[in-house]
């Protein structure tokens, strides 16, 4: 009798198939995104509510007294000097809290904006004061930045950014295709706690348009700018993917605001114009 | 387009490995099936040999395989790891590379006119160390009796 062993059955050590990996695929993908967006939700929240702790005086020190240079050249010094008179007299009619000091940079480029940084820092760009005629809309830009500083933004979405990325770095180790899909989760989340934060300057800036002016027409004034600046770039196309909620939906958050609060979109505004190099300070 | 830049890559890499990926898997099982069914040598894992076959020769016979997962497996076992559970992906590897071995070695004692191999014992090494596309070598090896 002619011996032989046996033929093993198939599909007891390993079950070979391409449906159902790509089922498990599809479903670790999906379980991997809730988990991450949940944990990058808490992290991140975490992270703002600790950020929110540092005493301003640190986040100066981390800051330093310098503008940062990457930003470009800085601009005239004359400018630079009526934009901090304009942001002293807004922290006078709002005062921000306690410690807390704006400094501000005209940044020397074509570049269309303006941010705020850590340890009260503030940057306008030349392209962007250029485009705003009257002292009003210079006043509500510069009220949003400082909305900024005042609700600590800047060291708030720091921390927590970077508390997402130690966690992330802990999990997801060395694979990078891993960590860049949750990454891009995540970035969909801050992007809502950006827009957040927008609201909140906004509302800073139009409290400071009602103290000075008593009425919204330069804020109006400066986001029909940024509508036109948003209109010629077609990447701001999809305002959920921004960091800001588009311009037009922010003049008329003010509008709305403006008709419960009794107050006009118009009113008398001042001229901005750039002082000549070497012009004497403002009184 | 700075999806396509940043994930593009990953996403045709991902692709290629899950369709070129089955569709070497799938050949190799098919493979694996016909000369299993097509081998006359025995193997056995007792270091005796068994009664009625004789002993005239006896020689050491190896046969070795290194196979390694595609993309799609090594994302998949990644994900996997987190979770926990069942890695399927290692274990198909395991598998054919095993029996891959085996038919080999049976190769070497059929060269040898050897009908029987005993005392087959098996060696795994993970040659990516640490990688994560996956790649093992199984050795099995035993004593070929003629």
């Amino acid at each position: 009798m002619k011996r032989s062993n046996p033929i093993i059955p198939e599909g007891i050590n390993a079950e070979p198939g391409a449906r159902n990996e790509a089922a498990e695929f599809l479903r670790l993908v999906l379980a991997l995104g809730i988990m991450v967006a949940l944990a990058g939700f808490l992290i991140f929240n975490a992270g703002r509510l600790f950020g929110g702790l540092i005493p301003f005086s640190w986040e100066q020190a981390l800051a330093g007294d310098q503008p940062d240079s990457r930003f470009g050249a800085a601009g005239d010094a004359a400018v630079t000097r009526r934009l901090q008179q304009l942001a002293n007299r807004l922290t006078e009619a709002r005062p921000l809290p306690q410690g807390m000091a704006v400094t501000l940079h005209y940044i020397d480029t074509e570049r269309v904006n303006a941010f705020a940084g850590l340890g009260g820092h503030i940057y306008i760009f030349r392209g962007l004061l250029d485009q705003l005629e009257t002292e009003n809309a210079v006043a509500a830009l510069l009220g949003h930045e400082i909305g900024h500083v005042a609700e600590r933004h800047v060291v708030k979405n720091l921390s927590g950014a970077v508390l997402v990325q130690i966690a992330f770095a802990a999990v997801f180790g060395d694979s990078t295709a891993l960590g860049g899909l949750g990454g891009e989760i995540l970035r969909l989340e801050m992007l809502a706690f950006s827009r957040g934060m927008e609201r909140q300057a906004d509302s800073f800036a139009l409290t400071s348009q009602e103290e000075l002016y008593g009425h919204f027409g330069g804020y109006l004034e400066l986001f029909a700018v940024l509508g036109r600046a948003d209109e010629k770039d077609d990447s701001q196309a999809m305002s959920f993917l921004q960091t800001h909620p588009q311009s037009k939906s922010r003049a008329e958050q003010a509008r709305i605001l403006a008709r419960e609060k009794g107050l006009g979109v118009t009113g008398d505004s001042v001229a901005w114009e750039a002082p000549a190099s070497g012009a004497p300070d403002e009184e | 387009m700075e999806f396509l830049l940043d994930y593009g890559f990953f996403l045709v890499l991902l692709g290629l490995g899950f369709f070129s990926g089955r569709y070497m898997e799938k050949r190799h099982y098919r493979m694996l099936i016909r000369r299993e069914a097509e081998s006359d040598v025995m193997i056995f894992t007792d270091s005796t040999v068994p009664p009625g076959l004789g002993l005239k020769t006896q020689q050491l016979v190896v046969g070795s395989a290194v196979i390694s997962n595609d993309y799609f497996k090594a994302v998949l076992s990644s994900l996997r790891k987190i979770f926990g559970g069942n890695i399927g992906a290692y274990e198909t590897l395991l598998d054919r590379a095993r029996r891959e071995a085996v038919l080999r070695m049976k190769s070497e004692a059929r060269a040898l006119d050897a009908g029987t191999v005993i005392n087959v014992k098996f060696e795994t090494t993970s040659i990516s160390k640490g990688k994560s596309v996956v790649t093992v070598e199984v050795l099995a090896y035993g004593t070929a009796v003629a």
